[in-house]
């Protein structure tokens, strides 16, 4: 019923908002619907990375 | 903060074991070196490792018998495996192009700053030196980008960190993210990931 997309940013780089949007319009297209989303940071070589997971359900069940 | 109409909420339980700077499962092994059963980051480790050796060298080398450009070749040379790593995925070939990245840094920042004698200006000759360095380091960190290794993908686990070796931690640190738990519990698939590298 649900899934998880990650996206996560590279070498001190934030993760791009663009592709955000991206995957949840193809997620919609294959019957999900972006329910939540959770951001964390992760150590990196030399920054500290975000990463960004978003929650799909399937949009056919009651959200 | 809002994304697509969406409040983000933080998420916890996804730090790395100190100095690993990656997840210490199998599929990261290229990544990680271990020492005394604790993970570190192979790149940072033999990097530095690398810049140590390389202030060392070049501490004790004579550099008034160098050219110019055998100072600058001396120096370009040992950074080609690392120019090459990313389409070589083979541990130790990757232990070996870091190490050397770590010497050529450390001898080329101690030398070009401090004990070379350059063609121009002294001042000149280190603004030359700081701007080839940056320029270098772009480029390496272009090339890294054209052939990304990012172990997660692909992986029958998930992506990290809510992927299945990770989710103990992940339900453990996020008790009070009762709809996170739900879902992770009903999940479709693990294989969605999208990633910019």
């Amino acid at each position: 019923m649900y899934k998880f997309v990650t996206i996560s940013g590279s070498c001190g780089n934030p993760y791009d908002i663009g592709k955000c949007e991206s995957n949840a319009n193809q997620m919609l297209q294959q019957g999900y619907e972006l329910v939540q989303v959770y951001q964390t940071t992760t150590p990196g070589c030399l920054s500290t990375n975000s990463v960004l997971v978003m929650v799909f359900k399937q949009a056919s069940q009651p959200i | 903060m809002v994304l697509l109409g969406k409040k983000i909420q933080k998420l916890h339980g996804s730090s790395y074991r100190l100095g690993a700077h990656h997840p210490h499962c199998r599929r990261h092994h290229n990544h990680l070196i271990w020492l005394l059963g604790h993970p570190l980051c192979l790149g940072c480790t033999c990097m530095y490792s690398g810049i140590v050796i390389g202030v060392l060298l070049a501490c004790n080398t004579n550099w008034s018998g160098f050219s110019f450009l055998g100072w600058v070749g001396i120096h370009l040379l040992p950074i080609m495996p690392t120019v090459l790593q990313p389409w070589i995925q083979h541990k130790p070939f990757k232990i070996m192009a870091r190490s050397l990245l770590g010497v050529s840094i450390g001898s080329y920042v101690l030398s070009g700053f401090f004990s070379y004698q350059g063609v121009f200006h002294p001042w000149l000759f280190r603004l030359l030196v700081a701007t080839a360095f940056l320029i270098g380091f772009k480029i390496l960190i272009s090339l890294r980008r054209l052939k990304p290794n990012n172990p997660c993908t692909s992986c029958p686990l998930g992506v990290y960190p809510t992927c299945e070796w990770n989710l103990p931690q992940l339900l453990a640190d996020n008790n009070e993210l009762l709809f996170l738990q739900e879902s992770l519990a009903q999940q479709v698939s693990r294989d969605s990931s999208a990633s910019n590298r």
